[in-house]
């Protein structure tokens, strides 16, 4: 019988396991064998291939002859050992789901699924699942670009009326009664909301278009988050919230794009103020940790309830907080914030629990952190 | 040119809500004087003897675009280099950069608030008197 390090192909299965188990292993490989999926197995040590599918194999033109002493790295002329090997790392770290990644490939996008299966007496194996995505990134494209469309063609009548009753409500047309004033009003605010929504899909278009400015360029991260600060105050008086700068750091020199992360930190900060309590406290933070600058905004809002955690960062996915009172908002203010983050490179997370208040922060990793000069605990006062 | 006070506004954009929120905007809210034409070709023919101090121009219209007007416009010898301001859709403000760089006094995205414009606008002139 075959060695199970042997196994390359249907042959070597059924010289694997006997003739008494052939047809049900048969069975199953033919479906593994045939699927229109890319399967690779490799080993988690050498990374060498065990064994990759007919659809895996057609794909970089191998047979499965030619697959002993092949490694997955020889897949792909650009494939990183490194990057790959910190990227699976979460799964020898315990994490059960699968980890996706997109990748675009010469002959078009594909979606790679891997994970960890341990085999007794063999080791460690990758199981990588690739899917050719093409379709589904075309049809994306196609929608986002009816969205925007859509978007352009509601903005020119939205204007006219956004203008019309911004004169109305002045009274520099004609002074109203309070019934009409109310309306007017009314029709004013529903307006305004209405705008917002097509300006945050205008801005979702953009980043996934590319068309947004991501210039990268040294900058001061402090400066820009008081900046910020600055920014939400008068919304923060309005709502009677304080704000804090709670910042460890003096003056830190990085590399990102002072517009994008001003728009992510009013993000923040809107929420957080729109979440908090009459008299509570909006937190910045900014710490160093293990050479990586970390940002953060926390309330002491309702927080958010688990099963609202999975969403947050979706588009039109506004969250309920654990009060049950929806607060207003677009509901793409965080799709925004999050697709702002991935491209600069700066992971994203949050802790929220209820009765205590959410903490969204980002961070910015060691490579793109040129200067730092820590001052210890300083705090900037209230606002 | 720009020491004078700001007086005369010649503002061209197709959409006619627009045109009628700009002159309340302009004329009521603020103090100018404010004549408008539907498009490049109908302000270019009637243009003569307005002496506007400011041309206000949309920036996507059929035809002749904003950016087609100004040139037209300044072309004459009587409007040459006149300051120009130029409304743009959000969407566009890729082209802001391009305007500016080409002579544009300021680039104002929509939507534009009707209470605040003649400010603005007020605002651009005197920096660029100042300057």
């Amino acid at each position: 019988m075959q060695s199970k390090a042997d196994i390359q192909s249907h042959s070597d299965i059924l010289a694997c396991v006997g003739e008494a188990n052939a047809p049900k292993f048969a069975f199953q490989e033919k479906i593994l064998e045939d699927l229109q999926d890319g399967v690779y197995v490799y080993n988690c040590d050498t990374l060498k291939i065990r064994y990759m599918n007919a659809a895996a194999r057609e794909r970089h033109g191998w047979s499965a002859e030619e697959l002993p002493g092949k490694r997955i790295g020889d897949t792909a002329a650009t494939f990183n050992v490194d990057v790959f090997m910190r990227v699976m790392a979460p799964l020898h770290a315990g994490r059960t789901e699968p980890i996706t990644l997109e990748v675009v490939h010469p002959t078009g996008p594909v979606e790679i699924s891997t994970s960890l299966m341990e085999i007794a007496g063999e080791g460690s194996f990758y199981v990588s699942v690739l899917r050719d995505i093409a379709n589904r990134k075309s049809a994306e494209i196609q929608k986002v670009q009816t969205v925007s469309t859509v978007s352009h063609e509601l903005r020119t009548p939205l204007t006219s009326i956004h203008g019309a009753l911004r004169l109305l409500k002045s009274g520099v047309v004609a002074s109203l009664d309070q019934k009409s004033q109310d309306l007017v009003d009314m029709a004013a605010r529903n307006t305004d909301r209405l705008l917002n929504i097509v300006n945050d899909i205008l801005d979702l278009e953009k980043i996934n278009s590319n068309k947004m400015d991501f210039s990268i360029e040294e900058m001061d991260i402090v400066d820009c988050i008081h900046d910020s600060v600055e920014l939400v105050a008068g919304a923060a008086w309005e709502n009677q919230v304080q704000l804090k700068i709670d910042s460890e750091i003096l003056d830190a020199k990085v590399l990102g794009n002072r517009e994008r992360i001003g728009q992510v930190m009013t993000n923040f900060a809107s929420n957080a103020i729109k979440y908090s309590p009459e008299g509570g406290t909006v937190r910045f933070g900014i710490a160093l940790q293990d050479d990586s600058i970390v940002v953060s905004v926390s309330d002491e809002g309702p927080g958010l309830a688990k099963d609202q955690h999975g969403t947050l960062f979706k588009p039109f996915s506004q969250a309920r907080a654990a009060d049950g009172r929806v607060r207003p908002g677009t509901g793409l203010g965080l799709a925004i914030v999050g697709a702002i983050l991935q491209r600069l490179e700066y992971p994203v997370d949050f802790h929220s629990e209820v009765g205590k208040g959410s903490s969204f922060f980002f961070r910015i990793p060691p490579h793109l952190v040129k200067s730092v000069e820590s001052l210890g605990a300083r705090d900037a006062g209230n606002r | 040119m720009a020491a004078q006070p700001l007086k005369r506004i010649l503002h061209v954009d197709d959409d006619d809500d627009i045109r009628v929120i700009i002159k309340l905007a302009l004329e009521t809210v603020g103090s100018f004087e404010v004549h408008q034409f539907p498009s490049g070709e109908a302000a270019v023919n009637g243009a003569e003897g307005l002496d506007p101090q400011l041309l206000l121009l949309d920036v996507m219209m059929p035809d002749m675009s904003g950016e087609d007007v100004w040139r037209a416009l300044t072309a004459r010898p009587e409007l040459k280099g006149l300051p120009t301001v130029f409304l743009t859709a959000k969407a566009e403000d890729s082209f802001s950069e391009e305007l500016l760089q080409k002579g544009a006094l300021a680039v104002i995205t929509k939507p534009v608030d009707p209470m605040t414009i003649a400010s603005q606008i007020e605002e651009i002139w005197n920096q660029t008197a100042q300057g």
